[in-house]
């Protein structure tokens, strides 16, 4: 099963958490989740600490919101808690060293799968 | 230079010129192996940069010019052709016989090397559409020689419906890592942002590095369901060639023209190309991440493996070994007799002592003995010229199989082994195996099959020579044996013994004498040197559809599994490896059979021997006498004895030249209380025991 929450921490800052398997059976719920996220919220953090399982459909959609997050000039990072099976298949699926992409347009502007201090402006919270 | 680098170069150098010759055998299996052709180079390029290197003047103007035609090869402008590596091979003899008498004393044809040279030159001449057949194919990717492990750069971008078609890239990553040291890659550039994303499409690429010894099909076939769809590239990174190329800078500093600060202040200031690249647009940051974690994954690889390369072997004489050996030896015997010491003093801390220093000696001695361990395959190997060469010769066809290469023996039974196996494999080639008319006649392929195999088997290695020529003829050996007077006439022998007949001196049915066999010189003097290895030999045959020879050696000569006996005050070794099983001789015993020795067992009648009259020992028998029974060739022999004191392990002493044709004993050991135990030669007891016994 595959569930999104999204709390808002303070205005335009908020919190969408993932909860369970973020697979390509739940691709679109993902997607709309994050889309949806993205529409309320200016500094948005995904929390990935309780995911069960991520495949490549899932990685990819968090990779987009995170593009989509710098185009519109927003702020979009994971949460610093990271569960074993995301933190794994990040690492198998070679999104770890994804660094840096064409995604940065700018100096300072940090991947998203970066794992230095700076990925986690947004849990600035 | 001193002699101790000269002697490390000539080792060296006997090395290359072992493996060269491996190579050029297997390359004329397959001529259009790029790679091999490659190897075959360098062997040459290293054999005449190290000899020039050492002085060895004249064997480096001589690689030099073998060399200049192997670049010919390489470059596809000659031919791999049997007459080439016929004199590649003669080459490679030649050197061998140059960095042996460096010191020229003349035992070289001085005209040798000009006719190698000439016919080398002469086919370099020859236009390549002589032999277009063997050209090398620069088509074929190349490929990583058996073993060797490469560096694999694959780019893969799926189809975008990969998803759909319910494939998931990580098993195939994980696949990938089954096979060796995977980096992956991400390639995210193709991600859309959200807006335009397809969630069940894929845009992610993957640049990835494999470094495996699996070879170029293997990896692809990883990708066999997906490859048609997307885009795949697998390429071998190339790796440093065996000549360094210094940069211009070091090259700089190292004759003094530059100082290494100034060059580091100037290659400071200095854009590095990556960089360039990117202000230029030409590629994008990713992209020379990308290369540059390959160039990190290759150099850090390769560093790995000199520093393995460097760690994993030393260069040991064997001398040294030997005495480390005696050494272990001499300690097994002192720890033994610490052992026997605790036993008598009872103390416990002294056997608590004792017995942690057994099992310290008890590892020492392993470790040591497996440091003498060697593979047979070096052997094997060089059996492969033996056979072309003299199949060449005789205008046979036969082909070299082999099996159990990585069967490990001790160096000193290796070398003694070779030359009995050498002298097999000869009359498998001279008599067993047929011309290919007559073998066509018969039904059987052109081109006869030896095969050689090895394996362990216990505390014994066994070695099988098998062929499918036209096996033994026991009509002609009996005939033989009886014209030789080895049989008598009329004499109903088994099958085993009238093969066994082969290994009588002098004994051969061969009906001409040729340089290679047929003098009856051989076969006895193979079990001979066999059986002086405490190793034996067996035959097997059906005629007309081979032969197979199966030589059974022990791991070691240095130590001895044994039963160890004692008749009066001495004591004796029996091999383990022969006991069969013991028992009690009785007065009865002896009695029913009115004073011949020989014993009843199951209904087998075996005879045995008083070692208290054998070796003339003092003192009267006990009262019921024990017996060992051992077995050797499917022959049964009991010894009778005192008492069996109980099996030891032990190290093996020769017994001097003064003693070293006794007949009955193998050598010797000396026991924990410092008494010397005689290890019995069980063979040679009962040949001994048979033809007294025939005599009277």
């Amino acid at each position: 099963m595959f569930k999104t929450t999204l709390t808002m921490e303070h205005p335009g800052a908020g919190i969408l958490h993932l909860e369970g398997a973020a697979t390509i059976e739940f691709g679109k719920q993902l997607h709309r989740a994050l889309r949806e996220a993205l529409d309320r919220t200016q500094t948005l953090s995904v929390s990935v600490a309780k995911l069960t399982a991520i495949d490549v459909c899932g990685l990819q959609l968090l990779c987009a919101a995170h593009r989509s997050a710098l185009l519109n000039y927003q702020c979009l990072s994971l949460g610093r808690e990271r569960s074993a099976a995301f933190a794994a298949q990040v690492r198998e699926t070679g999104f770890h060293s994804a660094q840096p992409g064409t995604c940065l347009r700018a100096e300072g502007q940090t991947c998203l799968w970066a794992e230095s201090p700076s990925a986690i402006d947004c849990e600035a919270l | 230079m001193s002699d101790l680098h000269r002697t490390a170069f000539i080792e060296e150098a006997h090395e290359i010129l072992g493996q060269l010759e491996i190579d050029l055998l297997e390359l004329e299996g397959s001529p259009e192996n790029s790679d091999l052709i490659g190897t075959v180079f360098r062997h040459m390029h290293t054999l005449k940069g190290s000899s020039a290197m050492f002085g060895y003047n004249a064997v480096s103007d001589f690689a030099h010019q073998v060399e200049t035609v192997l670049d010919q090869v390489r470059d596809g402008r000659l031919a791999v052709t049997r007459e080439l590596i016929d004199l590649i091979l003669r080459a490679r003899d030649l050197i061998r016989l140059m960095l042996e008498d460096a010191d020229d004393t003349g035992s070289i044809d001085p005209a040798a090397g000009a006719e190698i040279l000439a016919a080398l030159q002469e086919l370099a001449a020859e236009p390549p559409h002589s032999a277009p057949q063997l050209a090398p194919t620069p088509a074929l990717p190349p490929q990583p020689s058996a073993g060797a492990s490469v560096t694999y750069r694959i780019r893969f971008i799926p189809a975008a419906d990969i998803f759909l078609c319910g494939t998931n890239p990580v098993c195939l990553f994980n696949e990938l890592r089954s096979l060796g040291e995977l980096i992956l890659r991400a390639d995210t550039d193709r991600i859309p942002a959200l807006e335009k994303i397809d969630a069940e499409s894929c845009y992610t690429g993957w640049d990835i590095l494999l470094h495996s010894a699996a070879p170029l099909e293997t990896v692809r076939e990883v990708f066999l369901f997906v490859e048609d769809e997307g885009e795949l590239s697998i390429k071998i990174v190339p790796e440093e060639g065996s000549v360094d190329q210094p940069p211009l800078g070091e090259i700089l500093v190292d004759r003094g023209d530059l100082s290494p600060q100034a060059l580091k202040e100037q290659l400071g200031r200095q854009k590095k190309l990556g960089e360039m690249l990117v202000e230029s647009g030409l590629v994008t940051p990713r992209r020379v991440d990308s290369a540059l974690a390959e160039q990190r994954m290759v150099k850090t690889l390769r560093e790995k493996r000199q520093q393995t390369e460097q760690q994993s072997t030393i260069r040991v004489p064997a001398e040294r070994l030997d005495h480390m050996v005696n050494l272990v030896g001499e300690q097994v015997t002192i720890q033994a007799r610490l052992n026997q010491l605790a036993q008598q003093l009872k103390n416990p801390e002294l056997t608590a002592v004792a017995e942690e220093v057994t099992r310290l000696t008890t590892d020492l001695r392993d470790s040591t003995l497996n440091i003498r361990m060697l593979p047979i395959g070096a052997t094997f190997a060089k059996f492969r010229r033996l056979i072309r060469d003299l199949s060449g010769e005789l205008g046979k066809e036969i082909v070299l199989t082999t099996d159990g290469e990585e069967t490990e023996l001790d160096k000193t039974v290796i070398e003694k082994l070779n030359d009995p196996l050498v002298h097999m494999i000869r009359n498998c080639i001279d008599h067993a195996i047929e011309t290919p008319e007559a073998r066509l006649a018969k039904g059987k392929p052109a081109q006869g099959t030896i095969h050689l195999a090895a394996r362990h088997s216990g505390d014994s290695v066994t070695i099988t020579i098998a062929d499918d020529g036209a096996g033994l003829d026991r009509q002609a050996i009996l005939a033989k044996g009886i014209e030789r007077g080895l049989v008598a006439p009329q004499t109903e022998l088994s099958e085993e013994e009238i093969f066994a007949l082969i290994f009588a001196p002098g004994f051969s049915t061969a009906q001409a004498v040729t340089s290679i066999s047929g003098r009856g010189v051989g076969m006895d003097v193979v079990k001979q040197s066999l059986e002086e290895l405490r190793g034996s030999i067996d035959v097997h045959s059906e005629y007309g559809r081979g032969t197979t020879f199966t030589v059974r050696i022990p791991l070691t000569l240095a130590i001895i599994e044994s039963l160890l006996v004692r008749v009066g005050g001495d004591h004796y070794m029996v091999p383990l490896a022969l006991v069969e099983e013991c028992m009690f001789l009785t007065a009865q015993d002896v009695e029913r059979t009115h004073g011949r020795q020989m014993v009843n067992i199951r209904d087998r009648l075996v005879p045995y021997i008083r070692l208290r009259e054998q070796f003339a020992a003092d003192g009267s028998p006990p009262a019921m006498e024990q017996l060992v029974i051992a077995s050797f060739d499917g022959k049964f022999v009991g010894f009778a004895v005192d008492a069996i004191v109980g099996q030891y392990q032990t190290v093996i002493k020769s017994l001097g030249k003064a003693y070293k044709n006794v007949e009955g004993i193998a050598g010797a050991t000396i026991l924990g209380d410092g008494s010397v135990a005689l290890i019995l030669d069980v063979p040679k007891l009962y040949q001994t025991a048979a033809r007294e016994s025939s005599a009277a």
